[in-house]
């Protein structure tokens, strides 16, 4: 589903943010993608949702270059940044239709989303009000109607689960597991190791731009026998 | 002291140029600031200055002595407080830095003055170069002296003082007794709605005002009959003591200083006590929640394109963001107030009814000139709401969306260039048929097909043809260098300098087609100026549409 073959950035000719990555994410799976601050993990996610241009290398969604052809290679994808605060003088109900205008959903498709997203989100009371007026919990969780509003098969979140109380964070887990299950996959950057541990397939460790690990936690354990995952990860991105 | 001292150099830094937007040499800034001043800046004052001379002319002949300068520093204060309030309302309460402010050890005052200056230094270049033209037109009609020059440089230095301190007390006290009210949007709406009606107010005072006789007035306001004046020398002391001032009254001058002293004093002792409870009660304020209408809102849903969708969600957000309404939509109400003020000022055995007689009579070189005119206001206007112009400096740190959505680039820029068109198109369809029917009701009918009915309908297309050069231009420059990084809304448009640059391209591209016509009027004909004018606009537009979509596309994608 996702290809990140060689894929290096640099900025302003000085600064490697990205160098010579290369992995794979199939579909059904969820890859936790983890590095410390200043990794490079939000450059990448940028190359690969076609914001930023690579300098060197390819990256394709399902397939289609997201370069050569990034219309049908954003087609796929569902996106959430790392900062939910978007159009917030527009209402969650206008938001969300302008996204499935945007990605083509079907009208009675859309409403059924809406409904089942605001009930198992507790979005019910202030889906018909200005964002503004939400809190950063709220506004995340609109995010993540929106990106899942057409239903991707690739689905790429930002650091999702900062500001969601246990609750909501509790629902995303369940739905980006749902969403591998119905044969999708889920990219997401975390910070955070627990989660990564309790929720992925797979997980995709860079440290300057480099990756330094690509596979699942047990074999990650087996490799670092006697350790804990905090302390293989410290191990791993110290240099 | 040292605290609003670090403060303020702070707010200044934010509206420097950062290192990733010098992506224009400093050549280019120096040329276009020049171009700025010699286009935009200049040519205000200077017109400023004019009517201060031949009003002064006047009122001196008749007796008096500062009124007409008076009168004209009133009016720039009052278009000072109608759109400081909004900026000052913005900085104050709804700035994103307010959160980090606050838990800071720093003092209510510190933090009001600090933004107070910010505000007074950054938003009233445009103040200080029509306050110079009062002055400068003044000591012409008047004689210069040391005493004036003197005053007159304090003057400059000052004179937004006082309206921006009214703009800080009423928006501290307002905050303060509508903390009550959990809903910033009420706020904001009640901000828009009242300077939109100051704005409203100030036309339909004007419309009442028949056949402006310079005589008269100056005779009028010698002998203190103005209304007017009477009442903004109550609102605004510190005119007509500067004027005094500038007069020769060194007492005056100093009396004048002490107030706007008083002035800062009092709104400052207000800050302090009020400030913090107002802001407080802004950043836990949530919007009104709607339960019932929830299930009816998602059943309205309905499927739109993708440019509908997006042009919708454009508008929505201009006319709900209020410092994008006033900058953006407000300010094109603005221009009747202007347009009316030259009708009025200029009265029936004028000027402007030689032009409609003219006009009206099918001469062709008026006609030219007319069409001139419609295409010059039609760009001015486009320009200076600055929809298109900051068209991507608004989208901020969302920029990044336009990237990863599934719509060509070129559909966003469309959507963004037609929000602009509609505007400004139909602002200017109105101002035309409104010229045409003043024309009929001081005029008379007349047969002329071509006067009655060609005329105002080729207009319209023409200035719809120069509105689409400003906005897809003016959005072309705008993607050059966008302005992503800001920290409150009003500053995406008052501190972009895309805006200034872009009207200023602009105005030198129409200038050029004037110039040209004109040539052509002298050495050919009327007619084959005027068909070199419509079709110059026309490849302008045509030429703005390209670039715009073309290299406009290619700098968005080259933005990192």
């Amino acid at each position: 589903m996702i290809k990140f073959d060689g894929v290096t950035k640099v900025f302003n000719n000085t600064v490697t943010a990205v160098d010579d990555l290369s992995f794979r994410v199939s579909k059904g799976e969820i890859v936790g993608f983890i590095g410390p601050n200043g990794s490079g993990k939000t450059t990448t996610i940028k190359m690969l949702t076609g914001i930023l241009k690579p300098d060197k290398g390819e990256i394709a969604v399902k397939d289609f270059d997201i370069q050569k052809q990034p219309l049908e290679a954003k087609k796929h994808i569902g996106y959430i940044a790392d900062n939910p605060d978007m159009f917030l003088r527009l209402k969650g109900v206008e938001f969300l239709n302008f996204i499935s205008d945007i990605y083509r959903v079907p009208v009675d498709v859309r409403k059924k989303r809406f409904t089942a997203v605001c009930d198992r989100f507790g979005l019910t009371e202030s889906l018909n009000s200005q964002m503004l007026g939400y809190s950063h919990g709220m506004r995340q969780k609109i995010m993540v109607a929106a990106a899942l509003v057409h239903n991707p098969d690739v689905w790429i979140l930002d650091e999702p689960l900062i500001g969601l109380d246990p609750k909501s964070a509790y629902e995303l887990k369940n739905m980006m597991r749902e969403h591998a299950a119905n044969g999708n996959c889920v990219f997401f950057s975390t910070h955070v190791l627990e989660v990564a541990e309790k929720l992925c397939d797979k997980v995709i460790i860079i440290n300057k731009g480099k990756l330094v690990y690509s596979g699942t936690l047990d074999n990650l354990e087996k490799l670092h026998k006697g350790k804990t995952l905090e302390e293989i990860f410290l191990e791993l991105t110290a240099k | 002291m040292t605290n609003y001292i670090t403060l303020l150099k702070i707010f200044l830094k934010t509206t420097e140029i950062t290192p990733s937007e010098k992506k224009r040499s400093k050549l280019f800034y120096s040329l276009m600031g020049t171009a700025i001043l010699m286009l935009i800046m200049l040519p205000a004052g200077a017109l400023v200055g004019f009517v201060t001379y031949a009003l002064s002319l006047a009122v001196l002949d008749a007796g008096g002595s500062t009124q007409a300068a008076n009168i004209v520093l009133h009016i720039i204060a009052i278009l000072s407080v109608i759109f400081g309030f909004n900026v000052i309302v913005n900085i104050f309460y709804f700035s994103n830095d307010i959160e980090n402010l606050l838990p800071l050890p720093l003092k209510p005052h510190e933090i009001v003055g600090a933004k107070y200056t910010y505000s007074l230094l950054s938003e009233n270049i445009m103040e200080f170069i029509l306050t110079i033209g009062v002055c400068a037109g003044y000591m012409f009609a008047s004689g210069f002296s040391v005493t004036g020059v003197i005053g007159s440089i304090i003057g400059i230095l000052t004179v937004p003082i006082l309206p921006l301190a009214y703009c800080g007390i009423i928006s501290v006290v307002l905050m303060f007794l509508t903390h009550s009210i959990k809903n910033r949007d009420f706020l904001n709406k009640v901000t828009g709605a009242g300077t939109a009606l100051l704005i409203i107010g100030a036309l339909v005072a004007l419309v009442g005002v028949n056949d402006f006789n310079a005589e008269a007035f100056a005779v009028s306001v010698t002998e203190g009959d103005s209304t007017f004046l009477n009442v903004m020398n109550i609102i605004f002391p510190q005119i007509p003591l500067l004027m005094s001032g500038i007069n020769g009254s060194i007492v005056d001058l100093l009396i004048y200083l002490g107030v706007n002293v008083l002035a800062l004093a009092v709104f400052l002792f207000i800050a302090s006590k009020m400030y913090i409870k107002g802001v407080s009660d802004v950043n836990t304020a949530k919007t009104k929640k709607d339960v019932s209408d929830t299930q009816r809102a998602i059943n309205r849903s309905k499927e739109n394109g993708v440019l509908k969708s997006y042009i919708k969600k454009e508008f929505l957000i201009l006319f709900r963001t209020p410092a994008f309404f006033m900058d953006c939509i407000a300010v094109n109400l603005l221009w009747p107030v202007f347009f009316a003020v030259i009708i009025i000022l200029q009265g029936q055995t004028n000027f402007m009814s030689g032009v409609i007689e003219s006009y009206m009579n099918g001469n062709v070189e008026m006609i030219l000139f007319v069409t001139l005119g419609v295409i010059g206001i039609s760009v001015v206007i486009s320009a200076i709401n600055s929809i298109a112009s900051a068209g991507i400096s608004r989208e901020g740190r969302h920029f990044e969306f336009m990237m990863y959505i599934p719509v060509e680039l070129k559909t966003q820029l469309h959507a963004k260039a037609i929000v602009s068109f509609v505007v400004s198109g139909s602002g200017m369809i109105i101002y035309i048929i409104a010229f045409n029917w003043y024309c009929l009701l001081t005029y008379g009918w007349v047969d002329d097909p071509i006067i009655t009915f060609l005329m105002p309908f080729l207009h319209m297309l023409i200035a719809l043809v120069s509105v689409i050069f400003a906005s897809y231009f003016g959005l072309f420059m705008d993607t050059i260098n966008p302005k992503l990084v800001w920290d409150d809304e009003i500053n995406a448009l008052r501190g972009n300098y895309n805006v200034f640059i872009n009207t200023a391209v602009v105005l030198a591209a129409v200038g050029g087609v004037c110039v040209i016509s004109l040539v052509l009027d002298r050495l050919i004909n009327s007619g084959t100026a005027l068909a070199v004018a419509i079709l110059l606009i026309t490849v302008l537009a045509l030429m703005g549409m390209q670039v715009c979509l073309k290299k406009g596309e290619k700098n968005l994608m080259s933005i990192e």
